[in-house]
């Protein structure tokens, strides 16, 4: 077993002792690090939260569970953005992370500690958690593969809530074929997950070489454009290339409410936050605020919410609270459902329509920003979900794949995003597997930190 | 209906319902950072949304229950020990009634 590296850019935020090594099971002797909002027994499961900072759960989450069973190494908890929400894992109570490749930027959010543990070498595969594109757009600003599995695809218990009708657990790894083992142990229906789906679980890895001649892969022409990085765009486009040269066949599609992703999911994954949260009130678990014996229980809610939770939270809190207010509730709550509704039937009609079997789009509008670039402007980092978060209104499951870097004197790397059918893990994971192979020079580039 | 930003007097009145402290420092920021999004919200009031139904989830049509029999659960120590005061049988919070009430 490898000693994992120091720990130089804070991805990791608790080292489990080590386990006795498996030396049976698909994972066996593995590394694999989890998201600090997936529960396990083994220590502290925090969601990167003063609220949470000493909390040891009980239980363990499903996926943890099944992971073990494959023989996983579990090497500790990642760095994240305060539970889940943020794209840069700036968010965090117990600071940020660094990118490997370049550690005067963020490695993206809000899985970024789990995204930077694979990237450096620390761990072989990282757990994440995907709301609105957290575990596909950290993969893409780190260089490593992000799977966001199909909503409903892998058992929830024991991951700190934060948007119920959107939260997926998935893996980070460094490349295709080890997602697809790890997708493949987690997968599957869970008695204690009545959101997890009765759906049988495909072989996941027996298609990853099966050329993809005749494969149709549409490609959304609009999210190609100014307002881009230009290295995401020149990726995006030598992709759509090797997608051709590889034999698949290239169709443009439209998906007309696009554009209209971020302010329906900006309202309805903080409505839901909102409610989720109203959980702490410093009574059955976490953390709370020092009282006098004056204080009011409402006091003593109100102290606990406030010192507990980060600006971001609270931010997030306070705007999913007014968007489910009385008064506000059809402008922006039940609007926003209704156009989640939209987008959902744009990605039918394109998949159904034109027999589609994947979609080709940028993961994010640029590649990895400096630390605390967009930090004082609101709607920035907000943008930087604009590629994602339909897909996550929309339920269905996506990959970030490697596909280029940025000419600067220190080269960042660029993701691009297949998008697949409901259910369709197996054919998305063979295509990404053949664009992977497609990008010849992937293995010239290195990051600044790791040992890989 | 038009969107408007969002006023000092609503900032505040959201964070009593969430429970949450904002200072007077803090209301401007918070009426520029939720206002962003709001407007930015905007845009959808344009759409013909009608004849649309809402989604609530994609997985509105799965309901997976397990059959209802008797799971391991935890035992009161467990749950009790998680909490930040308690005394052995029950959790502990700040005074609800007054003192007077007689009730």
């Amino acid at each position: 077993m490898t000693v994992p590296p120091t720990d130089t850019i804070n991805a990791i935020l608790e080292r489990f002792e080590s386990q006795a090594p498996a030396t049976d099971g698909l994972l066996a002797g593995v590394n694999i690090a989890v998201k600090a909002n997936i529960c396990t027994t083994l220590g502290i499961t925090s969601a990167a939260s003063r609220m949470l900072e000493n909390y040891r759960s009980p239980f363990e989450a499903t996926v943890v569970t099944r992971l073990r069973r494959a023989g996983a190494n579990l090497i500790g908890t990642t760095n994240m953005d305060e539970f889940g929400m943020g794209s840069s894992t700036e968010h965090s109570a117990f600071g940020p992370t660094r990118n490997p490749w370049d550690t005067d930027r963020v490695p993206g959010g809000s899985s970024g500690g789990s995204a930077a543990a694979v990237a450096a070498g620390i761990a072989t595969v990282a757990l994440g958690s995907d709301t609105g594109g957290s575990i596909r757009q950290p993969a893409s600003h780190c260089g490593v593969v992000g799977l966001k599995p199909t909503y409903g695809r892998v058992s929830r218990y024991g991951l700190v809530a934060f948007a119920s009708s959107l939260d997926c657990v998935g893996p980070i790894g460094r490349c295709v074929r080890d997602c697809a083992q790890a997708l493949q142990i987690i997968a599957g229906e869970d008695p204690h997950d009545a959101t997890c789906a009765r759906v049988p679980v495909p072989n996941m890895i027996n298609q990853l070489d099966t050329p993809i001649d005749g494969l149709r892969v549409g490609v959304v022409r609009t999210m190609i454009n100014d307002h881009n990085h230009p290295a995401v765009n020149a990726v995006c486009e030598a992709a759509i290339e090797r997608v051709r040269r590889s034999g698949g066949e290239v169709v443009d599609v439209e998906l007309p409410h696009a554009d209209h992703a971020v302010a329906a999911y900006y309202l309805i994954a903080p409505a839901e936050a909102s409610s989720n949260l109203a959980r702490y009130d410093g009574v059955r678990y976490g953390y709370r605020a020092p009282a006098d014996k004056n204080s009011t229980l409402d006091e003593m809610y109100t102290h606990t919410r406030t010192n507990g939770f980060g600006p971001e939270v609270r931010r997030r809190i306070l705007l999913g609270t007014h968007a489910l207010s009385s008064g506000y509730y059809d402008a922006y709550y039940q609007r926003a459902r209704k156009v989640r509704r939209l987008i959902k039937q744009d990605y039918d009609r394109a998949f159904n329509e034109h027999g589609l079997h994947t979609v080709v789009t940028p993961v994010s509008p640029g590649p990895a920003f400096r630390l605390g670039e967009k930090l004082a402007d609101p709607m920035a980092l907000y943008l930087e979900d604009q590629y994602t978060v339909g897909v996550s209104l929309a339920g269905l499951p996506a990959i970030s794949v490697p596909a280029g870097m940025t000419d600067d004197p220190k080269p960042l790397p660029i993701g691009v995003q297949l998008i697949g059918k409901a259910f369709d893990e197996p054919t998305l994971l063979r295509v990404a597997a053949t664009l992977e192979a497609a990008w010849s020079q992937r293995d010239s580039f290195k990051p600044q930190v790791g040992m890989c | 209906m038009s969107v408007t930003p969002i006023s000092a007097e609503t900032v505040l009145e959201v964070a009593r319902l969430a429970r949450l402290e904002v200072s007077a420092e803090e209301v401007p920021d918070l009426q520029v950072r939720l206002g962003a999004i709001l407007k930015h919200a905007d845009a959808l009031a344009d759409l013909d949304l009608d004849e649309v139904e809402p989604l609530i989830s994609v997985g509105e049509s799965m309901n997976c229950f397990r059959p209802d029999t008797p799971d391991k659960a935890f035992d009161p120590e467990t749950a009790l020990s998680l909490a930040p005061d308690q005394d052995g049988s029950f959790y502990r919070v700040p005074k609800v009634l007054g003192d007077g009430g007689g009730a």
